[in-house]
This record gives structure tokens, sequence and C-alpha cells, in this order.
């Protein structure tokens, strides 16, 4: 639990003060890039709701968070995360909502964010790093239930970033297709 | 990857009680004029809990507990809609995975029977004593089986029987994906020897800190359970299957207890102003009794709190039992001249025994009075007036604890109904500092100093008698391998092995050792366990072996909510409502 103050995301989770095992965090995002008009959405599933709510990429992660050691003394923890060179993390903030009981699982193996030149990106394997800077993250494991709010993170080449980037959920019953820009 | 834990400084225990000393001297100068926390209730003993001149912890934590509870109720109004709906059987179930969002090893399983039935769950293990099983004491046709003990990071085989009140028993096995360990869990890592398997007492191993994580590792060091929130070192893994888990202040200050299950599920939710480390208790099955702190002087305080209620019940300030001016004890002068380190329960009285780390000293007083009845303690320093209650040792092997941790008190060993048997680790960090003349001689270069160690030891005490005598012990000959100057435990576990846990400092390097060992002394398994960071260094204190489901687990109540026992006066000084 950590207090995170980058401005331009949504309204992220309530916080502990540093006297719990808690304090600042901060995350230093780069600035979105500006982009052409992108493509209308698409939606043909009914089994789940695709909402984007935001995102934002950011080349680098960094930030601290507090802890009470056994006897009170506070210590901070420090965490950085960066992408490979060339790369930069994609922060998708979304909900994912089931409509109904019964539905098929929501699986990340169907999610994937394209560019307008048929590439196309998974969700990163192992995206926790995201709680340590503070992010509400939406679990990578089957959703099979409920309201799923949160960030999730893709790792795309810088040069993708620029362009029109769409996060895309498709299975067998249907497609949805959310410009990013 | 960068690693997630910063280099640490770690205080040895003389500098932790400086700088517990500075602490509470900060605190007196800058706090604002006591404020009763609750005039109305007699039973605060006239100790004034004060309103820290920073009410945003207090907030902080309220909020948490409101968000905590409201997503809760969410979660579960979702669960109850979905089984409604009728569409989950056991061949075809719902599985949420950690759905309360802070245990990923956990995951429960929804369906329904035709008719009432019985559910039992087995998680496949490495290897046998790895695995999970469990079967839950509920009949019923709605089902949120709770799952516990999942591999981090893989997908997981459980299965589950599902038996009807004529004998039937129906299988499924299920696949269940957990995710990667998260970062600061990765960081961490448990090596394990398990070198008689068949003398390992079956169970998860419970740390009390795993650094700042409340955790579950295997006899091979694989995690098999965790939260997300970091909470404070005091923790009950007993209260009637659930935890009570701590989040606040370690001395004065206010504190949140959550009861939660081993999904995170919160039973309920209590405040005190108290603080907390060291201990949470269950006490006669339906209290709790916490180590804490009130006023001038830190982690001298019991108190009891109804977990049915929220309300405190009594305290007791210890300055008002024990000999605070003991003038050869280095930390007289200190605020945290007594450092309470453990609280237990006589079975059958309403006595409770006292761990003292700074006084060495394990007491057996009346709860809430005081009124002792012996010390166990080296008899160095102590007023006329407390002389009466030293147990006088017996056998020429008997050595004095020092600076101990964590008695329990063992069932009965002899058939005497005299005697009270207890299991402690011996510390040691003040072992020689009393024998005045090897003193001298060290100073004088005439002898080396002696090389500290630390033991696990039985007692028996003679209680008619005022007599203790050593009835066990292991780790003399360890030395300086095992010598834990600060924490440690030792518990006797089922099928008679015990259970030691060291935290050892090498090189400023402070790692968690933990030992099954027989009473004839043979090592029985063993796990160290360290930070992959820079330093190496992980906090640790106590730990637990037991199974995750406790007997008696039940299937998860999701139509019955979480109590908020914050009392309205608190909330309101703190200005909310």
């Amino acid at each position: 639990m950590a207090d995170r103050r980058t401005s331009r995301l949504a309204p992220l989770r309530a916080v502990l003060a540093a006297a719990l095992a808690s304090c600042a965090v901060l995350a230093s995002c780069a600035a979105p890039s500006a982009t052409p008009t992108p493509a209308p959405d698409v939606r043909t599933e009914t089994d789940w709701t695709l909402t984007l709510l935001s995102h934002e990429s950011a080349d680098d992660l960094s930030g601290t968070k507090a802890a009470v050691l056994y006897d009170g003394q506070k210590v901070d923890t420090t965490y950085a995360q960066k992408p490979e060179s060339g790369n930069t993390f994609l922060l998708v903030e979304i909900g994912v909502v089931k409509n109904k009981a019964g539905a098929a699982a929501f699986r990340w193996a169907d999610v994937r964010v394209e560019d307008g030149s048929g590439n196309s990106w998974s969700r990163m394997a192992n995206d926790t790093f995201l709680e340590n800077f503070n992010f509400p993250r939406v679990k990578s494991t089957d959703l099979t239930f409920g309201t799923n709010d949160g960030f999730i993170c893709f790792e795309i080449p810088k040069s993708a970033a620029a362009g029109p980037l769409y996060l895309v959920h498709e299975t067998a019953a249907g497609m949805t297709r959310l410009a990013l820009r | 990857m960068p690693s997630a834990i910063p280099v640490r400084t770690l205080v040895p225990g003389v500098l932790a009680v400086l700088l517990l000393a500075a602490v509470c001297a900060f605190s007196l100068a800058t706090s604002s004029s006591p404020v009763p926390i609750d005039a109305a209730k007699p039973s605060l003993g006239g100790l004034s809990p004060t309103l820290p001149p920073d009410s945003s912890p207090a907030v902080a934590l309220f909020d948490e507990a409101d968000r905590r509870l409201a997503h809760q109720a969410e979660v579960d109004a979702g669960l109850a809609k979905e089984l409604a709906s009728g569409v989950y059987t056991l061949d075809d179930p719902l599985v949420v995975v950690d759905p309360y969002g802070v245990s990923p090893l956990t995951a429960v399983v929804l369906f329904r029977t035709a008719t009432p039935t019985v559910v039992s769950v087995h998680v496949a293990g490495d290897d046998v004593l790895s695995s999970v099983d469990a079967t839950l004491t509920d009949s019923e046709t709605d089902h949120v089986v709770p799952v516990y003990g999942l591999y981090a990071g893989r997908t997981n085989e459980v299965t589950l029987d599902s038996r009807d009140g004529q004998g039937s028993t129906t299988t499924k096995t299920l696949g269940i994906a957990t995710e990667p360990e998260n970062q600061d869990l990765a960081n961490l890592t448990v090596q394990t020897d398990l070198r008689r398997p068949d003398l390992y007492q079956p169970g998860l191993n419970f740390p009390y800190a795993m650094d700042m994580f409340k955790t579950a590792y295997d006899e091979n060091g694989a995690f098999r359970w965790y939260l997300k929130d970091w909470y404070l070192i005091p923790t009950d893994f007993t209260f009637h299957g659930h935890f009570i888990v701590s989040e606040g202040a370690v001395s004065e200050g206010a504190v949140l207890l959550y009861e939660i299950d081993p999904l995170g599920r919160i039973y309920r939710v209590l405040y005190t102003p108290y603080g907390a480390h060291h201990e949470i208790l269950t006490y006669k099955e339906d209290r709790l009794l916490l180590a804490g702190s009130s006023g001038a002087t830190v982690e001298d305080l019991v108190y009891e709190i109804s977990p049915d209620t929220g309300k405190i019940l009594q305290t007791l300030d210890l300055k008002t039992v024990l000999q605070r001016s003991r003038p050869g004890l280095a930390a007289v002068d200190s605020p945290d001249w007594l450092h309470l380190n453990a609280i237990v329960e006589v079975p059958g009285t309403d006595d409770i025994l006292i761990s003292s780390r700074h006084q060495s000293v394990v007491a057996r007083i009346a709860w809430p009075s005081g009124a002792i009845d012996w010390m166990l303690a080296p008899p160095y320093d102590w007023s006329f007036l407390f002389q009466k209650f030293l147990l006088k040792p017996t056998g020429s092997d008997f050595a004095y604890a020092f600076n101990q941790h964590a008695p329990e008190i063992l069932p009965d060993q002899d058939g005497n109904p005299d005697t009270m048997d207890i299991l402690l680790f011996d510390n040691g960090d003040q072992r020689f500092a009393y024998d005045k003349d090897l003193q001298r001689r060290i100073l004088a270069n005439e002898v080396v100093a002696p090389t500290p160690y630390s033991r696990l030891v039985q007692y028996r005490i003679d209680e008619k008698a005022g007599t203790v005598a050593r009835i066990w012990e292991y780790g003399k000959d360890t030395g300086s391998l095992l010598y834990s100057d600060g924490r440690g435990d030792a518990d006797l576990l089922a099928n008679g092995t015990i259970l030691g846990t060291y935290a050892v400092t090498h090189d400023k390097v402070l790692s968690g050792v933990v030992l099954e060992v027989s009473r004839a002394g043979e090592i029985v398994w063993q796990s160290l366990a360290m930070a992959k960071s820079s330093d190496g260094s992980l906090e640790t204190y106590r730990t637990l072996r037991m199974s995750i489901y406790e007997p008696g687990t039940t299937e998860t109540p999701i139509a019955v909510p979480a109590l908020d026992l914050i009392p309205e006066e608190v909330l309101a000084k703190y200005g909310r409502s």
C-alpha cells in the first residue's frame, strides 16, 4: 500500500500513511505523444464488458515505500522498473465486468494491444511490479467474476507508442476493440 | 530487475533500546494534552491514552478499513449473485482466484449440489508432505469452498470430493492457475533441508514476520500463502481458525486489528489506542490479550479486548507489578525498561505468564490484578520485595535464561499436578554480564570473552515447592552460528519435535533460521530465509507450524458481513462520523 502521486492518472486506491507499512511512491511517467485520429471502437461481445479508463506510457517507474521494522524503525524500500532498451511501458487502466453468470472466463491470452500496422503485443507475463508503485492492478489470472478495475501493463516499442494503438479483446464469441489514441 | 529491498541498517538490541527511548522522548515532547480515549469506561484503569499530534495515521487506518470492508461487501454480493444463478455445478464450478484481491495463493470454488454434501479439498503438493488437505465442516447445497495453499505462478491441481448423507462421493479435479509471486515476495528466498521426513510434523510454516509479509511456506521452502498487504509483526494465527493481524502503531497509538481468514476475508475490525507489539493472544477463547504501551514508557502494558464488542476490558501497567529499578540491567533507565515480549494463558486459571526481555524474567501473575505467583529470573539485583517470588534452581545442569522470548506452557509432562513445564527461547544476550569476576578478567585480557549462544530450553517448575529444574535444551554448543540476540521462538509440535526460530545476525546481515529438532537433538528439518537484495537482511520473529486449514474450517460465509467494531466515539474524536 502506498500513495502514488502521479497526477494524470485516474484516482487510485486509498492509502495508508507512513506509520503503516506504507508511504509516498512516485512514478515518473513520460508525457503522452500526439496521435492521429483513431479508428472507431468496436464491440460485438456480450459475456464481458471491457472499458478503457485511462492509459499512459512510462519509460521508467520508480518510487519508495516505507515499512515498519520489528523495532519500530521505519525504512524505505526503493523500487525501480525499466523496460528493455527502446521499449516503453504502456499502462492501461481498464474495467472488465462480467455480464452474466456462467460466462466463459476472460482470458488474457485473448487481450492484445495493436498498432495500425498489424503489430500486436500481449500483456506482460508478470506486471505485479505495478503494485509497488501503487497502481491498482487487475490480476493476470483468468477473470471469472465480478467487476475488475485497474491497470495492466504492456511493454511495447517506443516507436509504436507514438502511433495509433488499440486495446483488443477477441474470442470466438466476439470482439472489443478500443482506441487508445 | 533491480533489487526491491533497500540496504537496511539493522539496529542491535542496545541501539534499538536507545532508538525507542528517543522516539518516546520525542513523542512526549510533542504530544498534546492528554485526551481520554473513552472517559466513560472505568476499565481503562486510570491510564490516559493520548491522541497523537498528527492524527493522520489513524485516519488513514480508518480510511483503509472502510475501503477494505466496502470492497469485501461488493465481492461477497457478487459471489452470492453468481451462486444464486444456479448454473454452477461440481462438474462445472465457478473458480475465483484470490477473490478479495489480497491473498494470491487462495481461491474459492462455487457450485450447487442437489442435496447437502460435505466437501473435502486436496491441493496437490510437490510431494506428500507438501500436499494440503481438509474436510470442511458444513453440509450444504450452495457451496463456497475456500482453497488454500496454492503454489505461485503455476496451474495447481486441486481435487474436491463432495460427499452426501448416504456416503456417496463425487470427485472433481480442477486446474487453478495463480499469478507469479509479486516482486516483494520474489525478493525473499527460503532454503530448506529435510533430513528426517519421517519425523517432520506435517503443516506449513507460518512466520510472524517474513520481512513485512505474512506468509506460509512448506517443507521445501515454497511459499503457499501470503498476504499482499503488509501488517505489523504481532499476529494471532489461532483465533478459531482465523488470524488476527494488526496495522498501525508499534508503541502507543492507533492500531486496527483485523480478524481474517486465509483468503484475507475480514470478519471483524477492532481498534486500540495502545499500539501492538510482540503479542496478540486469544485468551479464554473469547477475548484477546495484547502487549502494548501507554504513557511515558513503552512495551509494559497488557490489555484485554472483547472481540465481540471491541471494548477494552482491562489494562495492566506492569510498572505497578514488577521492579523497574534493577541496577544491573542496561535498560533500567530506558522507557523500554521491561520489553514485554510474550503473554501466555495459564490453562484452567485466570493467570497469565509474562515474559520480559530486558528484565530476563518470566513471571506467573494473576490477570488482571497482576499479583505475582512466581518469577523465573536470574537472582541478581532484585529488591527484598521481589526475592520471595524467585524460583530456586535445582539440579547441577540448571542455567538461567537471559533475554528470553516466546515461553509456552507444555502439556503435562510428568503427571504431577504441582508442576508446570515451560519451553522458551533463551537468547542469552546478557548471559555473562552478571559474572563480575569474568567481566573483570575479560577487561584485564586474562581470558577471552565466551562465545555467546542461544538455546531452546525446557524448564520444569514445581509451583508448590517454588523450584525450577532444567529438563531439556538444544543449542548450547551451536555457539555464534545460531546466536540470536533479539528474537526467537520455541514450540513443541504435536509429534514431539521442537521447532526453534532464530534471528541470526552474521556480518550485520539478519536472517531467519528455523530448526525442527528431535528430543535427541537431531535436526529433522531446517530452513534459512534471507532476502535477495544487496545486504540480504530479512525480518523474522516467531514461526508457527500448523495446517492452513484449522480443524473446524467452514465454507466461506459470504452472507455474513464483517463487523466494524471501531468505537463511534473514537471515530468522532478523529473527526469522522
